[in-house]
């Protein structure tokens, strides 16, 4: 009962991470393009800015991807 | 030996000009220092510290890797910027499970601190950046 308790929580916290990074990225790349549409001169330092900012975005699920796996494998 | 320490590193620091590269560079050196730091607390908070640090620094590079192999002015930028979120996000599942499985004794406290303060060097680095810019930019107003 308690196992499964732990990997119900476990999955929770990936989804719910999930869901928040996958908007976040979501809006980043729209705006990426949107930006690169309009000065198409500006690509590189606009992809330079996106990566940095995907990777902010990325973190957040990521480190609830470490603290879930954790429950799972290590409690 | 301090001061020359932090006098090469933020020289060095200064040569960098990528400014993913400064970041997977600060990473590096926040590691090492949280993981010297980590040594009065015993060899598990050492380790599990340097395993945070390693765990976030990994695809960090992995990422700027393949941010430095884009070809200037190449049309597949968002693609690149995806597939290497992906690749960052399986790396760091996969090292994670490694280590879960395979270290049986971890200070979860450091080995999380560590790995929390390291990925939020992403937003640390490129604000005091744009801050230091900011200060110059109005003492360039003032006088």
């Amino acid at each position: 009962m308690e196992q499964s308790l732990i990997l119900i929580a476990g999955g929770i916290l990936m989804g719910l991470g999930a869901i928040g990074s996958g908007v976040g990225i979501g809006m980043l790349g729209g705006k990426y393009l949107e930006g690169v549409a309009r000065q198409p001169e500006l690509q590189p330092m606009l992809m330079t800015q996106l990566f940095i900012s995907l990777a902010l975005v990325d973190a957040v699920p990521i480190i609830a991807v470490g603290i879930s796996l954790y429950m799972i494998f290590a409690l | 030996m301090i001061e020359a320490l932090f006098s090469v590193l933020s020289k060095r620091f200064g040569q960098i000009e990528s400014p993913l590269e400064r970041i997977v560079f600060v990473q590096f050196l926040s590691t090492l220092a949280i993981g010297v730091l980590s040594c009065f607390f015993g060899l598990v908070a050492a380790y599990s510290a340097l395993l945070g640090g390693a765990i976030s620094l990994l695809p960090a590079y992995i990422l700027l890797r393949r941010y430095n192999k884009l070809p200037v002015g190449d049309d597949s930028g968002l693609k690149q910027a995806v597939t290497a979120e992906l690749v960052r996000l399986s790396l760091s599942v996969t090292l994670f499970i490694a280590t879960f499985v395979l270290v049986e004794r971890l200070n979860v406290l450091f080995f999380f601190g560590t790995f929390i303060g390291t990925q939020f060097i992403f937003l640390v680095v490129p604000v005091a950046q744009a801050n230091r810019l900011r200060n110059r930019y109005r003492k360039g107003i003032s006088s």
